[in-house]
């Protein structure tokens, strides 16, 4: 139930909430609650004998749920009430702790995984246990992009308020893009670095952030292309997002770096794509630098 | 294999006191002995510079190497 209310819908209600509904120490006590913050014995006696009962009674007479759903439109029939269900029984075995299940068990016919992220404070390791895979991020993984796309198809039991302005820098979706090609080349299974790749394309060149269920489908679609579609994908990306002056300093340096790394390594497979696609883009961001300077002096 | 051998292996490949990161034991210790051994043959390739390099993004004069194991 904590994981519905937060402390900013409390502070920002206070004055509507003192006096009809709680008292003012009632109130101390449940932002202290939220705060997660230890409650002496007596706090203890008057949040679980009172506090928390008045706010199950609201929430069942506005009929909010304690599961909070997202994207329902795209939840395929049967599977809103399996989430519901895995959900409900998760909440057993990790008491007090945010869940939230996403990925294509939701909105597709075939799925092969059912994907749940568990939110924690501490270092815990994943496990599968049949289809379900169970995945331990990180409270700050709530801020992320990743995060912002898989929530919007999404059955949880929690409420968040969702970051929507997030800062690619160049160098990450330079690295994003590398380590995709790299992958592909050790011919490992690259679907996650794949989708890295989409959502932060998608995110710096149009400002979209991605919902899982159009995350998967670009990515199926370029699963079988070759490494040349993603490297012009890339061009095009990078051409629409950065500035000339920076594409050509950041990337000639990464050039230069991997033309005297490529000596040493002869064999190596990714050297040579990745230069290949850093200097089209200094060409492009060259030609496009002439012909801003062209019309600006009126040729 | 122990991890402590691997540990020591992996050094004498390298020829060099490398530190390991408090990771890398419960890692190591989850792989199949096959993938541990694939690990090691790895690391020699790294050695021998046959396997992909990266720049890391943070420090140019860094390079890396990744390898991904399928863990089930």
């Amino acid at each position: 139930m904590e994981n519905c209310l937060n402390l900013e819908m409390i502070e920002r209600n206070e004055s509507l909430l003192v006096g009809r509904i709680f008292t003012k120490m009632q109130i101390n006590i449940l932002k202290k609650k939220l705060q997660k913050k230890k409650l002496d014995s007596n706090e203890r006696t008057y949040y679980y004998k009172f506090i928390k009962p008045k706010i199950r009674a609201m929430m069942a007479f506005f009929n909010i749920s304690e599961i909070n759903v997202k994207g329902k439109e795209s939840i395929k029939e049967n599977r809103l009430e399996k989430a519901i269900k895995i959900v409900r029984k998760l909440e057993q075995k990790h008491k007090g702790k945010k869940i939230i299940i996403s990925g294509s068990f939701l909105f597709n016919k075939k799925y092969n995984d059912i994907d749940i992220f568990i939110f924690t404070k501490y270092d815990k390791e994943d496990y599968q246990k049949g289809k379900v895979h169970v995945t331990f991020l990180p409270e700050s993984a709530l801020d992320s992009l990743f995060f912002s796309s898989l929530c919007q198809i999404s059955v949880s039991n929690f409420n968040y308020a969702l970051k929507d302005n997030f800062t690619v820098e160049l160098s990450d979706i330079i690295q994003t893009y590398e380590l995709l090609i790299n992958t592909i080349l050790n011919e490992e299974d690259y679907e996650k670095n794949l989708r890295d790749f989409i959502l932060q394309t998608e995110y710096v060149s149009k400002s979209v952030i991605l919902n899982p269920k159009q995350l998967y489908d670009i990515k199926e679609r370029l699963l079988r292309k070759n490494i040349g579609l993603l490297s012009n994908n890339l061009i095009n990306v990078l051409m629409l997002s950065y500035s000339n002056v920076i594409l050509k300093s950041k990337l000639k340096t990464q050039v230069n770096d991997y033309k005297k790394l490529i000596v040493e390594y002869k064999n190596s497979k990714n050297l040579p794509i990745y230069i290949d696609t850093y200097s089209k883009v200094i060409l492009l961001a060259n030609q496009s630098s002439q012909s801003i300077d062209k019309k600006y002096i009126g040729v | 294999m122990q991890t402590n051998q691997a540990r020591a292996l992996i050094k004498n490949i390298l020829e060099s006191d490398v530190s390991f990161e408090g990771h890398f034991n419960k890692c190591f210790d989850n792989l199949k002995v096959t993938q541990q051994q694939e690990v090691i043959d790895w690391v020699k390739a790294c050695k021998e510079l046959k396997i992909n390099p990266i720049q890391s993004k943070t420090n140019r004069e860094l390079i890396g190497f990744v390898k991904k194991l399928e863990v089930t």
